[in-house]
């Protein structure tokens, strides 16, 4: 079993209380941080070790917070991304549920390193016990002087704030969840000008996905080198993959990143059902869909891309050969049409348009025709919207179309699966 | 103004809210759930109110809640259930669970049962998914529902 990082401390019990977590090495990185370290120091030591974002772009964050103007004297913020909505993502849950005070100990070197005096950490509004554990964390922090003027005892000041989100797939888009954090609706912005530059309330900010702070106090205290010896050479670190679906033991699993697809299925006990075999991986609902062959691939950010996916959240829905691709690529495209926030047209319009088209096709009534019209409506929204949603969007159907258009064929030849509630309600 | 529709505590709570903010508009998300947690869900006349109180004009507030589904526009059951059918509640059969809950309850998706104990909906991932098929009755995850029996039982313990 490779060296857990993030996940160590899981079985510990009382974890989530500031004391435990110290005698468990907690706050040491904070301390060394603040005074051992320039700001400056840290964000190196964060470029050198090439955290890359874990929230699917894979950004590296060191050289994110680097872009930040350095003036002392203006406002800056720190905003977590604690927005999971995913499909089949709760790697960030498990993070902030089991062990709330890591974050917060990433969240504050992080600030420090970048010269705020602000963390906010949103959180989506169906994670309510997460919320509360992660609140008593903060005010645990707040009551032992971790958190408020003169952290630790130094001169550095920080004030820590959770906000409850309230129900929207696109606040996970960074601009949308600047938006959402100043209280309007959760559309997203156009770039440039860069949240780095002109974030939060106007202000310089840097936006990190919950399990990326997560693995800033392990660098701090561990170097750079330790860091870069796990995982893949261009993708360093673990991934805590959240896997789902039709294996066994469907759950969080930390393993490095570059694990392989077949490693991690086996990691979640094998399949469901021995007697069916895997057909397709889902990535989440926006990367194109990965059929059985590309199992072997190793699960890193790069040669995910290399493929023509995403690694993503690291999220994972195993399908095995019971499932219909269709009807899959179907509720992927129906979640887009609900979540899109409806601001650019091509994803307002192209979402429930492809969502009513594999409907039919679904359902029998589809013509032969209609592949290559999904694959055209997708194509004219690829990169014509401000954020990735659109974009997002096309990811299921473009792959579907072209790995399984055998089961396309099938269902517009007289042999689709079932009707779709919706259909049968409507009376179709 | 119109006359006040929201309580004293939590009209003081919504005002103390601004003050945590670099920017007081933030507060417009609490505030609204403020409103949710004491009437049970956000009317027309308590978006005004939260207007006034935030100095946002009352489309504006309105705007923002009818953005975010988790804020109710009418009122709802006492419980309310979610059902999760994303993609890894759907691997694990979900549909037999939308069937069964909405005939044991005598209810269609989005709807109230009679007697107001439950509102059911059909909701987008829950980020639960080691528990699928899954659902949540008041924000409390229960799974894995695979037998109508352990849905009967969920249902039961809300009255």
């Amino acid at each position: 079993m490779a060296e857990l990082v993030l996940t160590k401390h899981r079985n510990v019990a009382g974890i989530e209380r500031l004391e435990v977590y110290e005698q468990h090495g907690g706050y040491s990185a904070l301390r060394k941080a603040l005074t051992e370290m320039q700001p400056s120091q840290i964000t190196d030591l964060v470029i050198k070790a090439n955290l890359r974002g874990r929230g699917g772009a894979g950004f590296p964050a060191g050289r994110k917070w680097s872009f930040l103007p350095k003036d002392p004297d203006l406002a800056k913020y720190l905003l977590c991304n604690a927005d999971e909505g995913t499909p089949g993502a709760f790697n960030n849950r498990l993070l902030m549920e089991f062990n709330p005070h890591q974050l917060i100990e990433g969240c504050m070197i992080a600030s420090y390193a970048i010269g705020a005096k602000h963390a906010f950490i949103l959180i989506r509004g169906e994670y309510e016990h997460a919320r509360k554990r992660l609140q008593a964390a903060v005010d645990e922090a707040y009551a032992k002087g971790y958190l408020g003027a003169g952290v630790l005892g130094t001169p550095y000041k920080l004030d820590m704030l959770v906000q409850r989100g309230a129900g929207s797939y696109e606040v996970g888009e960074e601009t949308a969840l600047i938006e959402c954090m100043e209280g309007s609706r959760g559309q997203p912005r156009q770039r440039p000008p860069f949240p780095a530059i002109k974030g939060l309330y106007q202000k310089p900010t840097v936006v990190n996905n919950v399990e990326t702070l997560c693995n800033v106090p392990h660098i701090v205290n561990n170097g750079a080198e330790w860091f870069l010896a796990i995982g893949s050479p261009s993708c360093p670190g673990t991934k805590v993959f959240s896997i789902s679906g039709n294996v066994k033991n469907p759950e969080n699993y930390e393993a490095p990143m570059g694990t392989t697809f077949r490693e991690l299925i086996e990691i979640a006990g094998g399949m469901e059902d021995p007697k069916h075999g895997l057909k397709a991986l889902m990535l989440g609902s926006e990367p194109p869909i990965l059929p059985a062959f590309q199992q072997d691939t190793p699960a890193d950010i790069d040669a995910v891309a290399k493929i023509g996916s995403a690694l993503g959240a690291g999220a994972m829905i195993v399908l095995d050969d019971r499932q219909c691709i269709i009807d899959f690529t179907l509720r992927a495209t129906q979640f887009f049409a609900h979540e899109s926030c409806g601001k650019c047209t091509p994803c307002r319009e192209g979402c429930p348009w492809m969502s009513k088209v594999l409907q039919r096709i679904e359902a029998g009534l589809g013509r032969m025709e209609d592949i290559d019209l999904l694959a055209d409506i997708a194509n004219n929204m690829a990169g014509k919207s401000l954020c990735a949603l659109g974009e997002f969007a096309t990811g299921p159907i473009l792959s579907s179309v072209k790995y399984f258009r055998e089961d396309y064929e099938r269902h517009i030849n007289g042999y689709a699966c079932h009707m779709p509630r919706e259909l049968m309600a409507a009376g179709v | 103004m119109s006359s006040a529709v929201l309580s004293e505590t939590t009209r003081n709570r919504i005002t103390e809210l601004t003050g945590r903010y670099p920017h007081p508009r933030s507060a417009l998300l609490p505030s609204l759930y403020l409103v949710q947690e004491e009437k049970g869900f956000v009317s027309e006349e308590s978006m005004a109110e939260v207007g006034d109180l935030l100095h946002l004009t009352a489309a504006d507030v309105k705007s923002v809640a009818s953005f975010y589904t988790m804020f109710f526009k009418k009122p709802v059951g006492r419980h309310l259930v979610e059902i999760c059918t994303n993609l890894a509640c759907k691997a694990r059969n979900c549909d037999a669970v939308v069937a069964h809950v909405c005939k044991a309850l005598n209810v269609e998706l989005g709807g109230a049962t009679a007697d107001g104990r439950f509102t059911v909906e059909e909701v987008e991932c829950l980020g639960q998914c080691e528990f699928a098929p899954m659902i949540e009755i008041d924000l409390e995850p229960l799974g894995p529902l695979n037998t109508p029996e352990k849905i009967d039982a969920a249902l039961a313990k809300y009255t």
